[in-house]
């Protein structure tokens, strides 16, 4: 879906807008002019003057939305939202689950929804986060998730 | 001389050259993996520093520094995942050469003109420290300011297509920015009582949503089908394809070198900025501009030798003035500290043979970057083998692993994803990604030296000039905008 | 070689909760049977005793920066002393509002700690948390650094006493000083002088800055007047004669600074103000790992490896046990707030 200038500059001129009114409701350094105002207000008014030239620049065309190709495509939504939404699942699960368990799932999840056969998937899926948990967990000590119920014996 | 030769002797024990090796394998580990910085490589190093001796010590992290710069623009380049926001600047022409199956010509060039780069900056840190020292001791909040806004107008400049939606992105960036509480104000801004947003928008994870994920979206609405790009066939070396590159672009390269190293040695700059402009510099006087953005070595060239000038130029005023020029300088002065090498003008008088230790280990380092990088690069673009369909979820979650280690919490999973939707939607528009990175990285220091600035100078906005410095940048930084205006205008008048 | 830290032990890795017992352990056995048996086979490792994971050491503050150079020396340190790995996480932003939330929230088992800094101290009188040094466990202070009064070799006014003099008669904003942000704590520390000198606060405008070495090469470059910072921060540009140190905001004169005045002795203010280091856990932790590690910690401060280090930064040390500890943090709350309050810096 791509926004023409018109439309897309009614959106930035919206959000400038409202950055500035929020600009209103910060204060400046005690005993200052300037301070946390000054750069959400700066901001904000650069947005206005932008969104104003977009919708200048577009007036010719219009209201114009173009729907890209893939848009008609309810399989390419499907597997859009689905990746979105499972992201969001690991982010919420990875906590109790531990790092190792939750990356597992998403990864066959994400390839059997690419279309990926189901034994290279949990193949790929588990050398991956084995890999994973020793290099990052283990060499770099980033505290990735432990989780409660599973965690490699590394 | 003398000292020259005790100085030679100290790097040429086998020790020391096994730890820079083993250092240097580290540092493109630890690089080439996306979210992993060569800050976090410098600060997993400083504990095991601790039992060696100075000149090893120190030879370890510079080498490590050194390499996982470098190797932070091997994913850009494969998998257009940017490692830092310096190598951002060129990850799009990268990407491009990648996909039009040219992996190896835009990964060498990026090699071979880091190591020149490097070398270049080493160089003028030997010979021109004092003086260059000098000069960015006189940079205060005044001159930044000018610099920042110089550096931001590239933004606008290096886009390609629409200018304007060149500008919405920066907008979008330059909001992201006010976010959270670390503004001059110390005041919370736009966090509604979330305690993860006082910290405001981590621009690791951001950058990471912006390119990587947002590409993994569209290859999940598109499915595309085999590998990811093809790899380019072994038939010429990796090195000899850049000494045409030398013979076209010597210009370039030099003054990536120079400028970088410049820029560098500013402790309130570094190698981010000096991307960016070199980037800039080199399609402004380029014979070829309207290529830049698709998959052109040139910008390559000139911003690759740029940033990895810069990292050797940080070191000018933190040898001379013990002032950190970036957070790896700041973690190797303390170790230079532990190690009875304190920084300051004396450095130089009181253990000549250490500090001149330490140059041979600059050069070395970014010497050892050729071999280490060819190896490398190699090993990396077998990713490129990988089908797209197993290859996009595993680079999904090393996107998760990486936001998630730079703020070590759930927090930069979430960074890294509502910028992976927004980056998605912005590419739907046409909206180029890059100055929104760049409004990211310098909104906070456009605010915090234009509020210091009018702190000191008492609201006056004369002070922008009064300085010859300032003055001078803050000409060029309106001339830049001048120019095209009054182009756009003759040719107007023309037709 | 890059690594030279004991493997983690197999065993105990499964379970958060690991004080548990029997149930937990049967659990455990039976989702890894293999890891375990092979641990059994390994004779005089007991299950139960602390510590048998790895222990997260939380740094609210940047990788290069003094508090995480202090938390790495000390994990590297108590990793020796415990036997297992501690790892260092920085947790940051928010002038350390994340990461003392993090420390503080933690599930309090002993296997997450954490450095505290003086900003502690601060932040709920800003309003920015609710969070103070109440919800802590604070096991030792194992640093401290006074402030300072340092201003440019080459200003007009060359000890601490001029200084004064032209502060209080310059009138409101004569003055410019920088080192933190805007009620940072060397801030408030240049405001609690002026306040024991009865001196208007409103003399003194401040600069942000995002630390020490940016406000000091500001002042270099003429920007400012004064920066209030700890001498060691401004080491470097002493010694290479571009800053001038006035005096030390503490009892008595450093170690690394023989010839820099207390404040006492330069000015006659009794104004002292010491920026800490503490080590502490959330409330709450079992016994047993709380002696463990009280006692790992006080070996690691004595070990000749931190004193050596501590000395050659340029860091104070400076020990105090969990109660004295305790009792500096709760002083040093009382005494911020009365500067923030007066100073415009607190909420209501």
């Amino acid at each position: 879906m791509k926004l023409g200038d018109t439309s897309l500059g009614i959106l930035v001129l919206i959000g400038g807008l409202a950055l500035f009114w929020a600009g209103l409701g910060f204060s400046p350094i005690p005993g200052q002019v300037y301070g946390a105002q000054t750069m959400p207000k700066a901001v904000g008014v650069l947005s206005i003057g932008l969104g104003l030239a977009l919708i200048l620049s577009g007036r010719a065309a219009g209201l114009a939305v173009t729907i890209s190709d893939w848009a008609r495509d309810p399989g390419a939504w499907a597997r859009l939202l689905s990746a979105i939404a499972l992201i969001v699942a690991y982010i919420l699960l990875a906590g109790t689950l531990g790092f190792a368990l939750t990356a597992f799932g998403l990864l066959v999840a994400l390839m059997l929804l690419t279309g990926t056969r189901v034994l290279t998937a949990v193949i790929v899926a588990i050398g991956t986060v084995t890999l994973v948990q020793y290099s990052f967990g283990q060499l770099l000590r980033v505290p990735l998730p432990r989780g409660d119920l599973l965690a490699l014996p590394f | 001389m003398n000292v020259l030769g005790q100085a030679l002797a100290l790097v040429a024990d086998p020790y020391v050259l096994l730890v820079m090796l083993a250092s240097g394998i580290f540092g493109l580990f630890v690089g080439s993996i996306p979210g992993l910085t060569a800050t976090m490589a410098t600060a997993l190093l400083v504990p095991i520093t601790f039992f060696m001796d100075p000149v090893p010590a120190i030879a370890a992290i510079v080498t490590a520094a050194a390499m996982s710069i470098f190797a932070g623009d091997i994913p850009g380049a494969l998998l257009r995942i940017p490692g830092t926001p310096a190598s951002a600047a060129y990850v799009e022409d990268a990407y491009r050469m990648t996909r039009d199956g040219r992996s190896r010509d835009a990964l060498g060039a990026v090699l071979v003109f880091s190591a020149i780069g490097g070398i270049f900056g080493t160089l003028i840190l030997i010979l021109a420290s004092p003086a260059l020292a000098e000069i960015a001791l006189k940079f205060s909040s005044f001159e930044y300011f000018w610099l920042v806004v110089l550096g931001l107008s590239c933004a606008i400049f290096v886009s390609p297509g629409s200018p304007l939606r060149a500008m919405v992105s920066l907008v979008i960036g330059l909001f992201a920015a006010t976010i959270g509480m670390d503004n001059p104000a110390a005041q919370a801004r736009f966090t509604f009582g979330n305690l993860d947003l006082l910290a405001g928008v981590s621009f690791i994870p951001a950058m990471i949503g912006l390119f990587a994920a947002a590409e993994v979206f569209r290859a999940m609405v598109h499915g595309r089908k085999g590998a990811t790009a093809p790899l380019q066939p072994d038939t010429k070396g990796l090195f000899s394809s850049q000494i045409a590159n030398m013979r076209r672009y010597p210009v370039q390269a030099l003054r990536g070198s120079g400028l970088g190293t410049l820029i560098g040695a500013l402790p309130g700059a570094g190698a981010d900025i000096a991307a960016w402009i070199s980037y800039a510099v080199s399609k402004r006087f380029s014979r070829t501009p309207e290529r830049f953005g698709h998959g052109h070595v040139e910008g390559l060239v000139e911003a690759g030798a740029s940033n990895n000038a810069a990292v050797s130029g940080a070191w000018i005023p933190a040898l001379v003035f013990g002032i950190p020029g970036d957070s790896i300088t700041a973690i190797v002065i303390g170790v230079l500290y532990v190690k009875g090498m304190n920084p300051g003008p004396t450095i130089f008088l009181h253990e000549p043979q250490l500090i001149y230790a330490l140059f041979i280990v600059f050069l070395l380092a970014n010497l050892l970057m050729l071999p280490l990088g060819w190896l490398a690069i190699r090993l990396a673009s077998r990713v490129l083998k990988v089908p797209q369909k197993v290859l996009m979820p595993i680079i999904l979650l090393f996107c998760i692993v990486g936001a998630f280690s730079i703020t070590n919490s759930a927090y930069g999973v979430v960074l890294m994803l509502v910028f992976g939707v927004l980056g998605f939607l912005m590419e739907e528009n046409d909206i180029p990604i890059a100055p929104a990175i760049l409004g990211l990285v310098l909104g906070p220091m456009l605010e915090k030296n234009f509020i210091t600035s009018m702190i000191k100078a008492d609201g006056n906005w004369l002070a922008f000039f009064e300085r010859p410095i300032a003055a001078g940048i803050g000409a060029l930084a309106i001339l830049v905008w001048l120019v095209p205006l009054v182009r756009l205008i003759l040719r107007r008048r023309a037709a | 070689m890059l690594h030279p830290f004991p493997p983690r032990l197999p065993l105990g890795r499964v379970g958060r909760n690991n004080s548990g017992g029997e149930t937990d352990m049967n659990r455990k056995t039976f989702l890894t049977g293999l890891a375990v048996s092979a641990m059994l086979a390994v004779p005089g490792v007991a299950l139960a005793e602390y510590p048998e994971r790895p222990i997260e050491l939380i740094v609210p503050w940047g990788a290069g920066g003094g508090t995480d150079a202090v938390g790495r020396i000390f994990a590297q340190l108590l990793q020796d002393e415990l036997g297992t790995p501690v790892n260092v996480v920085n947790r940051t932003g928010g002038s350390g509002v994340v990461g003392h939330s993090a420390i503080a929230g933690a599930n309090p088992d002993g296997y997450t700690i954490g450095i505290m800094t003086i900003e502690i101290d601060m932040m709920h009188w800003q309003g920015l948390t609710e969070l103070t040094y109440a919800d802590f466990d604070i096991l030792a202070m194992v640093n401290a650094d006074p402030g300072g009064l340092m201003v440019a070799s080459d200003s007009e006014y060359q000890d601490a006493a001029t200084l004064r003099d032209a502060i209080k008669a310059g009138g409101a904003g004569s003055f410019k000083g920088s080192g933190t942000g805007q009620g940072g704590i060397w801030h408030l520390g240049a405001l609690g002088w002026l306040m024991s000198e009865e001196i208007p606060v409103e003399n003194l405008t401040w600069v942000p800055s995002e630390g020490a070495a940016a406000g000091l090469t500001d002042m270099v470059a003429g920007g400012v007047n004064l920066v209030p910072s700890s001498l060691a921060e401004g080491r470097a540009l002493i010694e290479a004669g571009r800053v001038k140190p006035l005096a030390s905001m503490s009892n008595e004169r450093q170690a690394l600074f023989p010839d820099v005045p207390t404040l006492k002795e330069a000015t006659g203010s009794d104004w002292t103000l010491s920026v800490w280091r503490t080590i502490a856990a959330p409330k709450g932790m079992p016994e047993d790992a709380r002696a463990k590690l009280n006692a790992a910690i006080e070996a690691a401060y004595n070990s000749e490896t931190y004193q050596n280090f501590m000395n050659e930064r340029g860091f104070g040390l400076r020990w105090a046990g969990p109660e004295e500890a305790t009792q500096i943090v709760a002083e040093d709350d009382a005494n911020l707030g009365a500067v923030m309050k007066e100073a415009g810096l607190a909420k209501e």
